[in-house]
């Protein structure tokens, strides 16, 4: 397999507290990874050490020339539109001295936002946007930069189910399109229906594997410090997770 | 929240269209502004004996020099002296994510206006003058976002104390260098007071020299300045770096706040009040927020500094004076409520 981004050994710590430590994962390029865990486990700063947007206490982290990391929790400027949100990564890679752009990069955000479907909805500010159209927006802003790797915290949190379900159906074909896609998601059985992996940071340790390895009620349970009992969904065969 | 598409128009266009709309009013504005700025004054010309002076530049005589020589510098200076406050302020407000700041709470005209009187009580050549305020301006710019940085939390406190904390020391060094000159103190102090008066086409070119630089240095960076608007992760998240264009945009500020402090002296609460005001009307995207903020900003200082001079002859109030008058309210009120960047 093509790895596309792989981090060794990583620890990270606000002031004395160490987050996690020895933590390693590998993304092969077209694979979608979930990253799961408790509040507090860190997954939020992993996802920043992995882009390269913060530096850890130690350890190493290869990853593609083009990787985007995706804060969609935080909700654009009230004005900005899609179209706007998905031109900052092109304008940011253009060379310094172009202050404007050129036709090749107009067209190349207009397919990021044609692959979320926001064709319609590019101009319209974030204000007059659903909570779904956000997210479809900040994908698109990822997509924009023609990544090799996107880094996604927490794309389905305040969706309701259709959106979820959409958004993480838009997480898997990127994957399949080529890219290593990282996500931080909150919910096991989505996590599990749609990633090829599930990463579990817990405690300060990571374990990573198909979702049938990672997924099992005794290491769930002691990583959320609640009774999880895993269960196969009878329509589409994949893991669904229940707090008892 | 649903939104139905039938028969929607088309949003982005609207807004587009507003936007240029307030544009254009802004530069209205300011050219009635300045039309106003040239017809009165202390001495009282006829307002067809100025049009006639401006029109035929070179008959000598009374309104040909009051036209020529005094006022239509001094709307010139002050137009460059808005615009160049109008976009430092817009561009420190986008780069500390921070509606409370400007040139002067920064610390970034303190630091020049420090910078600026040693310049003057050693002797050094005007030409000099807007560059060592600019490199005063950027110490204490670097020096005031080195103590305001880090916790999330209160680092909009920190910022602002620390802004109001190394320019009340510049202050007092400003008093220091004074103290010591003794011979040139009262040109110093007028200049440092605030103010066009006294201006003249010499001033104004040196002025126009820098604020071309900061300007066109500020062309570069409305893409920087756009991303960080997401916030400092989500835009190095895109491929900013971060560090490298929030030092740029503090350098272009610096340059573009030295170039109004070295003709003015300090003048507050312009950098703070305009990009407020425009962000209001035209929102807070780099690409319309800087021009909006500039015509806004000439029109400001070229007003008030026309009734700065003539409010109470034969006395001229100094421009800082009249704009703290204004700004203070200003600042309390937007202080009270929450606004986006």
């Amino acid at each position: 397999m093509n790895v596309a981004l792989e981090a060794h050994e990583l620890r990270v710590c606000y002031g004395r507290r160490t987050i996690f430590d020895r933590v390693g994962l590998r993304a092969s390029a077209a694979s979608f990874v979930a990253l799961v865990g408790p509040n507090g486990a860190g997954k939020s700063s992993l996802l920043r050490v992995l882009a390269g947007v913060q530096r850890p206490a130690s350890g190493e982290v290869t990853r593609p020339k083009r990787t985007s990391l995706i804060v969609s929790s935080v909700s654009p400027p009230a004005d900005v539109s899609p179209r706007e949100l998905a031109s900052y990564g092109p304008a940011i890679a253009r060379a310094w001295w172009r202050i404007f752009d050129d036709e090749n990069e107009r067209a190349v955000v207009d397919a990021a936002l044609g692959r979320v479907g926001l064709r319609e909805r590019a101009d319209d500010p974030a204000r007059t946007l659903s909570d779904g159209e956000i997210q479809r927006a900040w994908l698109a802003a990822a997509l924009a930069t023609s990544p090799q790797a996107v880094l996604i915290d927490e794309p389905t949190t305040h969706l309701d189910l259709r959106y979820q379900i959409e958004v993480m159906t838009m997480l898997r074909a990127l994957a399949r399109s080529g890219v290593a896609v990282v996500a931080a998601i909150h919910d096991l059985t989505l996590a599990a229906r749609f990633a090829d992996v599930i990463a579990l940071l817990a405690g300060g340790s990571l374990r990573a594997g198909p979702p049938d390895e990672v997924l099992e009620d005794n290491a769930l349970s002691a990583a959320f410090g609640v009774g999880i009992s895993t269960h196969r969904d009878p329509l589409g065969g994949h893991i669904v997770c229940i707090a008892r | 929240m649903a939104i139905i598409d039938a028969g929607r128009p088309a949003l982005g266009h609207l807004i587009a269209r507003r936007r240029a709309g307030w544009i254009v009013g802004l530069a209205a504005f300011f050219l009635l502004v300045a039309c106003i700025a040239l017809l009165v004054g202390t001495v009282p010309v006829p307002a067809n004996a100025i049009l006639a002076a401006l029109a035929h530049p070179s008959t000598p005589g009374l309104s040909h020099a009051i036209a020529w020589d005094i006022r239509l510098p001094r709307v010139l200076i002050g137009a460059c002296v808005g615009a160049g406050l109008g976009i430092a302020g817009a561009m420190l407000q986008a780069l500390f994510r921070n509606p409370l700041v400007d040139p002067y709470l920064t610390g970034v005209s303190a630091g020049g206006a420090l910078a600026a009187t040693i310049g003057f009580a050693i002797g050094v050549s005007f030409a000099a003058i807007p560059l060592a305020a600019f490199v005063g301006g950027l110490a204490c710019a670097l020096l005031v976002a080195f103590l305001g940085s880090g916790g999330a939390a209160t680092a909009n406190l920190r910022l602002v104390l620390a802004g109001v904390a190394i320019s009340a020391l510049c202050s007092a060094a400003v008093t220091l260098v004074l103290l010591r000159k003794g011979s040139d103190t009262l040109t110093i102090l007028s200049w440092l007071a605030g103010g066009l008066s006294g201006r003249g086409w010499n001033d104004l070119v040196w002025c126009v020299l820098y604020l071309t630089i900061g300007v066109v240095a500020t062309l570069f960076l409305v893409r920087a300045l756009n991303a960080l608007r997401l916030g400092t992760t989500a835009a190095a998240g895109l491929g900013l770096d971060v560090g490298a264009a929030r030092l740029q945009v503090l350098g272009a500020a610096a340059l573009l706040t030295a170039a109004c402090v070295a003709v003015s002296g300090v003048v507050g609460f312009v950098g703070l009040m305009v990009p407020h005001g425009v962000r209001r009307l035209i929102g807070g995207d780099a690409r319309w927020l800087l021009p909006g903020s500039a015509i806004a900003g000439a029109g400001l200082i070229v007003g008030a500094d026309t009734l700065a001079r003539t409010l109470l002859p034969p006395t001229e109030i100094p421009l800082s004076v009249l704009l703290a008058f204004v700004g203070v309210p200003f600042f309390v009120m937007i202080a009270r409520r929450p606004v986006e960047l």
